[in-house]
């Protein structure tokens, strides 16, 4: 059935909708995976699952994935404890704030931390835990403060009226209210830490391996593709068995019932007012003190404040390669991230309006949810196998990239639409049929106003996925021509100065786009379908 | 006697329900109310008759013509929702042109033609408005001036009083029985509500009677 009421007044082409993000997922991710499973098979890959180092480094991992869980928590539930109950003057600007540092590429956080602790604290373990942190803080706030705000003061009240002490209401009240979401957060937090990358690629040593890294040495360093595809399918396996977990572990009985609570005044007691003033304004300076140092480190040489790095942009010499400035780097970044902007909004927008549309729509668009579990190496990697070599290479065409990174976008883009769209009367579709409106006329009077202004939106985000994205394209860059993150991984890895400087300068352009496109989507969200025309 | 709507044998249905053979005569100028408890199958009589769903079997005749397998846009069958449905990024006098813009008339002459029409359920001056800024009964008042706009053959009112206070529904019940007399357009008008179905129309009939 289509939308409203009636398969009579929907559009024809509504209804084959479903077969576009079909057909891209079918390209751009089955046949990447099939190929992945095929040249494990046959190229002998399986035999690195005997080898000790392979389940040393998954246990090294674990341990880094799960300190870095725990870290995230830590931080992460004395902020949502404040953000997400209390009324207090700047609480909007605080919640932007923590979420600054996720939608950060982890590249540039891995460079804010290097330029912030690099002088005291070496490569290895507790800097890459600290960098995970602070990446997944937002996940934590977001996710577990979400559900913080809707919590029911009275089952407390209630229990503290029976004789329990505070830290045991605390426990035995809200800590089992909260228990899903803050599973779910650390499912979250864990699965990226497992699969990081790009911090691991800068701030690792031979302790913080993970397998995808492993995946991305195996490829790039020592050519052994089979192997590497057996690492990835181990991760694979690996991280549904811990969706799997969490999902068990989250299940629960006897809930309380959530309630819309309102946002609770600060409280009297000095002490504890200071209390939440100080998380308050310790969240801030986590989240700026890396963001300023980088801001800095642009701005200084040994000898003092200087434009230097900046002015050297455009220069060749302050490059990686021959033939590319940073500039030239950031142009090609740029250009990528469109062209995933235009195709992540086209995918993923027919298959949020597939959901409307069609039953199989649904399914789709659930297929297309998929990308998000899939680590950035399996999917670089995959691609790379499926069309990076003759007889389907696509890298010289400049769109294996951008193809990556739409795979990577897609579920946001459906994330962001799916709900705005589902959000819509479909009666007002059936209303403009029997006012005269043909079916494609009808839909778009339904539905326009919000798609246009969802389209742009989610467009954006793509793109901002795409600016940040580190693992995918260093598989899938040719040598001549990197994309802003890649640039970074290779700069600061060059001894001088002029690296260091001008990779902190990329940093930080590349932070400003990122928000700027971020705070952009986040504005456009918010005015919504509130679009009118007149004339 | 040549009716402006009449259903042969219609059955109409969805999933796991189906209607009797419903045989329904409206004569030209009529307002038809039919009476039934909320979720009977009324609602699904109307969309079936006004081509947003499809009837099972029989036929939908309208000034004559048989439109059963014609789609809605095509039918000259105007209805109005328990709720207003009003366009929400167009203002109150794009809302009422609407219909008139489908036929072909330009926006200009749509809008002036919405503003007189606005001004004849004394809405005079609404025409910029956004729809936010309506109060329930001032919505539901435009919907069923846009409904009438492109001057349709049969009006569909499907409870649309029903979200409305007491006083409000009754005023405007009465208020659209004239209006709907004035113009000469026939209607039929399904409500839970005796007391409206007869202040409204010239003929009540049980849904339950007719579809059995």
């Amino acid at each position: 059935m289509g939308p409203g009421d009636g398969a009579l007044n929907t559009p024809r082409w509504l209804r084959g909708i479903w077969l576009i993000p079909l057909a891209f997922l079918l390209v751009a991710l089955v046949v990447p995976l099939v190929m992945l499973v095929t040249r494990t098979w046959s190229g002998d890959g399986l035999r690195i699952l005997a080898d000790a180092s392979t389940w040393q480094i998954t246990s090294l991992a674990t341990a880094q994935a799960a300190l870095s869980t725990a870290l995230s928590l830590l931080i992460g539930l004395p902020i949502a404890s404040v953000v997400s109950r209390y009324s207090f003057r700047g609480r909007a600007f605080a919640q932007a704030l923590v979420t600054v540092p996720f939608v950060m590429p982890t590249v540039v956080v891995a460079m804010a931390f290097r330029t912030l602790l690099g002088s005291s604290l070496p490569q290895g373990f507790a800097i890459v835990v600290l960098a995970h942190a602070y990446v997944n803080l937002a996940v934590v706030v977001r996710i577990v403060g979400a559900q913080w705000a809707q919590h029911d003061d009275r089952y407390l009240r209630a229990a503290r009226s029976l004789g329990a002490s505070r830290l045991t209401a605390f426990r035995t009240i809200t800590l089992q209210f909260l228990r899903p979401s803050i599973i779910s957060s650390a499912v979250v937090v864990f699965i990226f830490s497992f699969t990081s990358l790009g911090i691991i690629v800068l701030l690792g040593d031979s302790s913080t391996r993970t397998l995808e890294s492993q995946i991305l040495r195996r490829t790039s360093v020592l050519l052994d593709f089979p192997t590497a595809a057996a690492l990835a399918l181990l991760q694979l396996a690996l991280i549904s068995a811990v969706i799997a977990l969490g999902a068990a572990a989250s299940r629960q009985r006897g809930r309380q019932k959530p309630v819309r609570a309102a946002l609770l005044p600060l409280p009297r007691g000095l002490g504890s007012r200071a209390t939440l003033r100080l998380i308050a304004i310790a969240a801030g300076l986590i989240v700026l003190l890396p963001v300023l140092a980088l801001l800095i480190a642009s701005l200084r040489s040994d000898s003092g404040f200087t434009l230097q790095w900046w002015r050297s942009l455009g220069s060749v010499d302050a490059g990686t390669t021959r033939i590319g400035s940073p500039l030239a780097s950031l142009m090609q970044s740029l250009r990528f991230a469109l062209l995933t902007g235009v195709v992540a909004a086209i995918i993923g927008g027919c298959a949020a309006i597939a959901v409307l549309a069609h039953r199989w729509g649904r399914l789709v668009a659930l297929f297309a949810i998929i990308p998000l579990g899939i680590s950035a190496a399996t999917l670089g990697l995959g691609m790379l196998l499926a069309f990076g070599r003759p007889p389907f290479d696509l890298r010289a065409t400049g769109l294996l990239i951008p193809l990556a990174h739409s795979l990577v976008a897609v579920p946001l883009v459906v994330a962001v639409m799916a709900p705005a769209l589902r959000g819509i009367n479909p009666r007002i579709q059936d209303v403009a049929a029997t006012l005269g409106a043909r079916p494609t006329r009808a839909f778009f009077t339904a539905y326009g106003p919000t798609l246009r202004t969802v389209t742009i939106a989610a467009g954006g985000l793509a793109c901002a996925v795409s600016l940040g994205e580190f693992g995918a394209a260093s598989f899938l860059a040719r040598t001549g021509a990197p994309t802003v993150p890649l640039q970074i991984v290779r700069l600061v890895s060059r001894p001088g100065e002029l690296s260091t400087g001008v990779a902190a300068v990329m940093s930080v352009i590349l932070i400003a786009l990122t928000l700027a496109l971020v705070l952009g989507v986040d504005r456009l969200g918010r005015r919504g379908n509130g679009l009118r025309t007149s004339h | 006697m040549d009716f402006a709507l009449r259903t042969d044998r219609l059955v109409v249905g969805y999933d796991d329900w189906e209607s009797g053979a419903i045989d329904l005569r409206v004569g030209p100028g009529m307002i038809t109310a039919i009476l039934g408890p909320s979720g009977c199958g009324k609602s699904t009589l109307l969309s079936t008759i006004a081509g947003i769903r499809p009837a099972l079997s029989g036929a939908v005749i309208v000034d004559g013509v048989d439109v059963t397998q014609v789609p809605a846009h095509e039918r000259t069958v105007g209805m109005v929702f328990q709720e207003p449905l009003l366009f929400p990024n167009y203002d109150v006098a794009r809302n009422v042109g609407y219909g008139l813009e489908r036929q072909g008339f330009s926006r200009s002459q749509a809008r002036a033609r919405a503003l007189e029409l606005l001004e004849w359920v004394g809405l005079a001056g609404f025409g910029d408005r956004s729809v936010d800024e309506l109060s329930g009964g001032q919505a539901q008042r435009v919907a069923l001036v846009r409904a009438l706009a492109p001057q349709p053959a049969v009006l569909l009112l499907d409870e649309p009083f029903s979200a409305l206070d007491v006083d409000l529904r009754q005023r405007l019940a009465q208020e659209v029985s004239e209006l709907l007399r004035d113009r000469g357009v026939a209607a039929v008008h399904v409500t839970h509500d005796p007391a409206e179905a007869a202040a409204i129309a010239d003929d009540v009939l049980n849904f339950g009677d007719i579809s059995a």
